[in-house]
């Protein structure tokens, strides 16, 4: 107990929220400490050294490694992918690397049924010996190997740019020969069988007939008990909801009456000005997203030129790609970031000294990783980095930005904590610890935490390990951190709207950590199913996952329905409601969350669907529904939220804040039902049909049904961006030219009083 | 080819098909949603259009005090709520319950006409890949479904649109000051 305990504010809700939230919590990174524990005893083994029958050395340990650097720094992975992760333009180099060995070994016995059975025994048999860490290739394999080192000296040299790589991409024979190791490598796991099992180290994945690799009767198994799983879960969330929905308490109550303060009589304190400025940045760092988006969109419906230009000489599909994903996360992140600025002191009711400066810095920082990181990714994928470089290449897809700019991102995000524990602080030492302010700085202080876990993925480890850390970052970190704070930051916002009473957000806000932990932490593992995991990664991760399903899906349209109560909150005032499109933009997170993150997403998440869609189509459609439908739709409420008061009230463009959010919407809902669907759903047809290496070749890719359904998405795209994006940029503009007014500092404390944003018409009676 | 049709004329126009279903599916949805969020406000009152009253939970009728050109108030007797067990569960107000009925429902709310017009974007583009498929391959037997497939879009985007067409917004816009009445002072007198 701290001094003055005493005189906290009591928990506004029971003490059992908090019991069941922590309970959860625990039993959900226990169970993830276990199976990180496992990824590093049963990881599939790199060998010392890999040599042909005769004993020729073939590559060493060492070239898996530097092989896998030389893939991430010429932003392969975000070209093509290995073991399922990665782009979806280029191949799968795994599946690639499987299949053309696989036919070289084949046509070097002569074809024929009895050849193939050779050939599949060949593939399957696991010759690795842990005791002397050698691994023996068969003849065929060693000789499909030399053959592969020149396919890929070839296929990467190539001077054209009709693969969307640039020219000569790499030219040095000692790289191919490390890449054609790391390949090889992930080919040999994915065909050979694991040390008492009767399947690969990958479960069989990728689809291949060549070395008899096929769905897992695990694989089949726990997508049927998922399936269970997620009947029984339907049925016991009909009886709590019968049982306990009542006990929610938010029915029915009447709100406290509430008038909005025009945004001319808002004084806002001096780091809630620099948000202006943040918001700036996050619409044109937005605006540069959307406008890669469209490069990278264009070179799958026209590979070869860009409206006559040869485009892939600068800026090839993978940098595109790279920019495109790396740019989503930070103008959202940035927006999240800005908003906690400006929400923090309405939560404390003043702001104290320097607190501008600190943001100040904080923007100058987010600048300069932004600028420097992408800055090296451009000079990485031009091959003028070393790979693995600490300064300048790591580029795992979504955690592209190199070591030294992970480290100063988490750096900001932790001096953003800072910053917020500077306004909370007294507010915080008069609260009970399980009440909004302390859930706001708490899972606040999660997304620094949680995001440096991925530091712990490095580019020379086993990619099994990589990427069991990135999906921390990719899955955990975004699904159940940055959800949960938006989750209290919208909550805090109705709450300050006078939508909902603090006893009520704080319900939701641990019915949400509750609901999201049980299924969305082991869930993580739902990613893993086919990077060399073990099996219980699979059985775990696909049952968790269909079992967060029910849950989730119920609370999403909680969540739609609660979103709108803002919609509704104008009835109430007799003063014009401010906040009309940050609420519509809460309605259209509502929306996304259901659709794009709910819907589009347990469309891929059974392993068996998995098993053939992984990396394909599908996963695109998922992620811009998500991503952009959620965090980004979000990202903007909180903008407008915010430039509302930055902006007088005679300027505000109503008519601009309207114009993007249908462009917007329309624009996001085109491209997911126009292109990334039906595109991604004849695509798997195409994988379990044809087979998976053929769904992912170029060939495929650039076929006339595909090329007509990417040129499809052109009249929705162009909304989008000029239409959604453009205005967004213009308000944005506005709030810096007039940064809203300024509150008078008191001169003896420093603290600057926060502003009221409204005023309450009909008090609670308190007899 | 599927019985006498081309298949890829049967996957494009069964895809607008499926388009078309989503839309009437998620019209339906966010109908659905809307009325979860109305009941936020509304859990435990019943309406009776009949009488155009409100009944609460304790039995009590809340009657009309007035309306603007979007919107009808309601409100119980502040004595009755006053004296109530049950008030603190209900209402912070000291002058009787109020109930806010908005007079053309769902979707002429703004989040219906959010849902509603994201509906329309499907039904749009069920439109547009049904011509396109068409002009791609103008063959006989594939026609027919085109056109089944536009009667259905058609027919689709009429009755999505139905309530929608000749209403204006009912949100109030943001300089047109507060709504002409006061409806605490001008309207609602109590006892």
């Amino acid at each position: 107990m701290v001094p003055g305990a005493g005189t906290r504010r009591e928990l506004l809700v029971s003490r059992r929220w908090i019991q069941a939230a922590a309970l959860v919590a625990v039993f959900g990174f226990f169970v993830m400490g276990l199976l990180a524990y496992r990824t590093y005893t049963v990881e599939p083994p790199v060998p010392r050294l890999v040599v042909g029958e005769s004993g020729q050395r073939l590559y060493a340990g060492r070239d898996v490694a530097d092989g896998q650097k030389v893939f991430l720094a010429n932003g392969l992975m975000q070209y093509g992918s290995v073991l399922g992760h990665g782009g979806y333009l280029g191949p799968d180099y795994t599946a690639d690397y499987l299949r053309r060995a696989a036919t070289a070994a084949l046509r070097a016995r002569g074809g024929g049924d009895r050849a193939r059975e050779q050939v599949r025994q060949e593939f399957r048999a696991n010759r690795y010996d842990p005791r002397s860490g050698v691994l023996t290739y068969t003849r065929a394999q060693a000789d499909a190997f030399t053959a592969l080192v020149d396919h890929y000296r070839d296929y990467f040299a190539d001077p054209r740019t009709d693969k969307g790589l640039r020219p000569y991409a790499i030219t040095d024979p000692r790289q191919i020969h490390q890449l054609t190791a790391f390949l090889s490598w992930t080919a040999w796991i994915a065909s050979a069988e694991r040390p008492g099992a009767a399947y690969s180290y990958t479960n069989n994945w990728p689809a291949e007939p060549l070395v008899g690799n096929a769905p897992t009767a695990d694989t089949v198994l726990w997508s049927v008990v998922s399936l269970i799983a997620l009947l029984v879960g339907i049925g016991a969330l009909f009886g709590a909801v019968g049982r306990w929905g009542g006990h929610l308490g938010w029915r029915g109550r009447q709100a406290e009456a509430i008038e909005f303060r025009s945004p001319d009589q808002v004084a806002l304190t001096p780091a809630q000005r620099v948000t202006a400025y943040f918001f700036l940045v996050v619409a044109l760092l937005f605006l540069a997203q959307v406008l890669l988006g469209g490069a990278t969109e264009h070179y799958r419906a026209d590979l070869t030129s860009f409206f006559g230009l040869n485009l892939a000489e600068l800026l090839p599909f993978n940098l595109a790609r790279t920019w495109h994903l790396q740019l989503s996360l930070f103008w959202v992140v940035a927006a999240f970031l800005a908003a906690g600025i400006f929400l923090a002191p309405l939560m404390a009711g003043a702001e104290p000294r320097g607190q501008g400066k600190l943001a100040w810095t904080l923007l100058a920082a987010l600048a300069v990783v932004a600028s420097g990181s992408l800055i090296a990714e451009g000079l990485s994928i031009h091959g003028l980095v070393r790979p693995g470089d600490f300064w300048g290449s790591q580029q795992f897809e979504w955690l592209d930005l190199p070591r030294v700019w992970q480290i100063l991102l988490a750096s900001g995000m932790a001096l953003w904590a800072v910053m917020m524990w500077r306004v909370l602080r007294t507010t915080l030492a008069r609260d009970s610890r399980g009440n909004l302010p302390w859930l706001f700085f708490l899972s606040g202080l999660a997304i620094p935490g949680v995001y440096a876990v991925g530091l712990l993925a490095r580019p020379g480890d086993t990619f099994t390990v990589t990427d069991f850390w990135r999906f921390w970052v990719v899955h955990l970190w975004v699904e159940d951190f940055l959800e949960l704070f938006t989750t209290v930051m919208v909550a805090y916002m109705f709450v300050q709207l006078g939508v909902v009473r603090e006893r009520v957000a704080l319900v939701v806000i641990y019915l949400d950590i509750i609901l999201y932990s049980a299924g969305g932490v082991i869930g993580t593992m739902h990613h893993l199913y086919f990077s060399g995991t073990p099996v219980e990664h699979l059985a775990l991760g696909a049952f968790f996952s269909a079992m967060e399903v029910v849950p989730l899906t119920f609370l999403t349209v909680e969540a739609w329905s609660f979103v709108q109560l803002g919609a509704r909150q104008h009835l109430e005032s007799r003063t014009p409601f401010p906040h009309r499109w940050a609420v519509m933009f809460l309605v259209a997170v509502g929306f996304w969350n259901f659709l794009g993150a709910g819907v589009f997403g347990f469309l891929i998440n059974l392993p068996i669907v998995s098993y053939y869609e992984i990396g394909t189509g599908l996963t695109a459609n998922h992620a811009h529904g998500s991503m952009m439908g959620v965090y980004g739709m979000l990202a903007i409420a909180l903008g407008l939220f915010a430039l509302r008061y930055l902006i007088p009230a005679g300027r505000w463009p109503e008519k601009w804040a309207r114009v993007s959010f249908w462009s917007l919407n329309i624009g996001l809902a085109w491209m997911c039902f126009a292109t990334l669907l039906p595109l991604g759903l004849l695509q798997l047809h195409e994988s379990v049909a044809s087979g998976y290496f053929e769904a992912r070749s170029l060939g495929y890719l650039t076929g006339r049904t595909n090329t007509l359904l990417e040129w499809l998405r052109l009249p929705g795209d162009a909304l989008f961006i000029v239409g959604g994006v453009l205005p967004f940029c213009w308000i944005a503009w506005l709030g810096v030219r007039h940064r809203g007014r300024r509150a008078a500092t008191d001169p003896a404390t420093g603290l600057t009083p926060a502003p009221r944003l409204s005023d309450v018409r009909e008090r609670v009676d308190t007899a | 080819m599927i019985g006498p049709f081309t298949t890829e004329a049967v996957l494009a126009y069964g895809y607008a098909a499926a388009l078309l279903a989503a839309a009437a599916g998620l019209d339906r949805l966010a109908r659905h949603v809307a009325g979860r969020s109305e009941r936020h406000r509304t859990g435990g009152f019943t309406y009776q259009p009949e009488r155009d009253a409100w009944v609460c939970p304790a039995d009590q009728t809340l009657w009309p005090v007035g309306q603007d050109r979007h919107h009808r108030f309601y409100r119980a007797r502040p004595s009755v709520c006053n004296a109530c067990p049950r008030k603190p569960d209900c209402t912070p107000s000291r002058r009787g319950r109020e109930i806010v009925r908005a007079l053309r429902p769902w979707p002429h709310s703004e989040a219906g006409r959010f849902h509603r017009g994201l509906a329309l974007v499907l039904v749009v583009l069920a439109a547009s890949l049904t011509l396109i498929e068409a002009v791609r391959h103008p063959a006989w037997p594939d026609l027919a479904l085109a056109a089944a497939a536009l009667a259905a879009t058609a027919i689709t985007g009429w009755w999505l649109t139905g309530h929608l067409r000749g209403t204006p917004a009912a949100f109030p816009e943001p300089g047109q000051g507060p709504p002409s009445r006061d409806r605490y002072t001008t309207v609602w007198r109590p006892e």
